[in-house]
């Protein structure tokens, strides 16, 4: 048997070790669970923990492998859901008081469903921000997820938990949700590697909603390598999504490392070149270095675009809680509340104005994309402020924290371009930082394929 | 410029209205920050209302008959 650390190995590592044999499923889940409880008390990621079935399933990987079964493509990857995702057994409480009132789930989520079919092992759910309408990791009920590179600083959210679990080695990997940011911004926060693919790539079956037209589900990790696993494994069609793509899937692990020759790769400007500090650009400067990047597009009218997902989501997203809010406002985060109330009050003319201006949006993307391949960008624009840090200053203008994290993130979910950020760590800079790659629907490829 | 000059000026009393129409109880110790929200979502609404689009643009999402 191995005497390797299973903790320093990701998701890619540990399912080759423990595929030859080197290392057994119950040894990993074992010392992933010791770490948890040796960490998650000062860095809050963990809500629930469920190391009853993490056993179970490792010793079912174990038992597969030793009768000579293929133990699967994630055999024996510990991994952890955010708490909007279905688990068996578990209240699905959304990052909320309210939610954990309703009974226990009755089945899995879809994504957790694939993910344990291909070996992977439920740690248990994580910390988020109330019903995900959040950038910060930060919840009144369950506390702040913290960031593990100074837990002083915000994880990012609203899947911080995902971003902390996953960043301080509990877990090898995570799956997130993203509406606006909500994958990326704790990605780039926590010096992690982010998937938010194609609108309708992934099943959100068997999780809580936010806002239907923008949410999305996927993966946080420490290596390309393992969004690319993911994907592989539990991307794809599933009719119990409205709007799952009913398309066949790329698989992204033959493509990793294989060159970017061919493709054309842009910075983007404007837009993208404001409203943040020093170190997003300088992240952003390094990549371009890095990938000998030339040229430079505008996305048109992004600043717009941003707006029009921030009308769509506080107020689909009001609808969506406005029976809560009738009847037990007092029970919601004060930091949602509010937004959530206002968000009742919105003109539905304004709503579907928005809306309309998202199908204009998409044609100029599609249009931009005939001229490049990848657009690249910072994630956000500033590393992780403080917990209960309010305000920041940018461009010698006083802003508010909280939904400027989403600054750059917000444009292209809200017209579902799947996007990966990157770790970049900038030199005198104590805290990591994201940088963000955006592609055109359903081209997940072109974003691998020059990393490694 | 005094607030009723302002059409995005925190109004407390239209939070009021709003508030009654939607059925939702205020408690007043947040009254003041709901209408500090809803002038923000007002202000950056108007970029999008300012837009001009043509009448034929499409409204998005597609209603599909026949998928559930």
């Amino acid at each position: 048997m191995s005497t390797m650390d299973p903790i320093s190995l990701d998701a890619s590592g540990i399912a080759s070790e423990v595929r030859s044999g080197a290392i057994t499923a119950r040894a990993v889940t074992e010392a992933h669970l010791a770490r948890i409880a040796s960490l998650n008390p000062a860095l809050n990621a963990f809500t629930d923990i469920t190391a009853t079935r993490a056993l179970s399933s490792a010793d079912a990987v174990d038992a597969a492998r030793l009768a000579g079964k293929p133990p699967g493509a994630l055999a024996g990857v510990p991994y952890a859901v955010k708490n909007l995702f279905d688990v068996a057994g578990l209240v699905t409480r959304a990052g909320s008081k309210i939610n954990r009132e309703n009974a226990p789930a009755a089945a899995d989520a879809a994504l957790v469903q694939r993910m344990d079919a291909a070996g992977a092992v439920l740690l248990g759910a994580l910390n988020m921000g109330e019903y995900a309408y959040d950038f910060t990791g930060e919840n009144a009920h369950d506390g702040p997820s913290r960031n593990p590179h100074d837990p002083s600083r915000m994880s990012g959210g609203s899947s911080g938990g995902s971003g902390t679990a996953t960043a301080a080695g509990m877990v090898p990997l995570a799956l997130g949700s993203d509406t606006n940011g909500s994958i990326r911004v704790p990605a780039s926060l926590c010096g992690l590697f982010g998937l938010k693919a194609t609108y309708g790539r992934f099943s959100r079956a068997g999780t809580f909603p936010f806002v239907g037209a923008f949410d999305h589900v996927g993966p946080l990790a420490r290596s390309v390598a393992d969004l690319a696993l993911v994907h592989d494994v539990a991307a794809g069609p599933d009719p119990a999504d409205p709007v799952s793509a009913d398309r066949p899937v790329t698989p992204l692990t033959p493509l990793l490392g294989t060159g970017i020759s061919g493709l054309r790769i842009a910075t983007a400007g404007g837009y993208f070149a404001r409203g943040g500090l020093p170190e997003a650009f300088a992240a952003v400067g390094l990549v371009k270095e890095a990938l000998g990047i030339a040229s430079m597009i505008e996305v048109p009218e992004a600043a717009r675009a941003r707006a029009a997902a921030f009308v769509i989501t506080t107020s689909e997203g009001a609808a969506l809680h406005l029976h809560r809010l009738r009847t037990r406002p007092q029970d919601f985060d004060p930091a949602t509340r509010d937004r959530f109330i206002a968000g009742a009050m919105v003109p539905g003319a304004w709503v579907i104005r928005a809306q309309t201006f998202r199908r204009w949006f998409h044609r100029q993307m599609l249009a931009l994309f005939e001229t490049v391949d990848v657009i690249v960008t910072p994630t956000t624009p500033c590393t992780a402020p403080a917990i209960g840090q309010m305000m920041f200053q940018v461009d010698g203008q006083t802003l508010p924290v909280r939904p400027n994290l989403g600054l750059y993130t917000q444009p292209f979910s809200f017209v579902g371009l799947p996007a990966i950020s990157v770790p970049v760590r900038v030199p005198g800079i104590s805290m990591p930082i994201g940088v963000q790659l955006v592609a055109a629907p359903f081209r997940e490829d072109v974003l691998v394929r020059g990393l490694t | 410029m005094s607030a009723t000059l302002d059409p995005f000026a925190p109004d407390e009393a239209l939070v009021e209205k709003l508030t009654d129409l939607n059925g939702i109880p205020l408690d007043p110790q947040w009254r003041a920050n709901v209408a500090l929200q809803l002038s923000i979502t007002s202000r950056i609404a108007a970029t999008v209302l300012d837009f001009p689009l043509d009448d034929h643009e499409d409204t998005g999402p597609v209603f599909v008959p026949g998928k559930s």
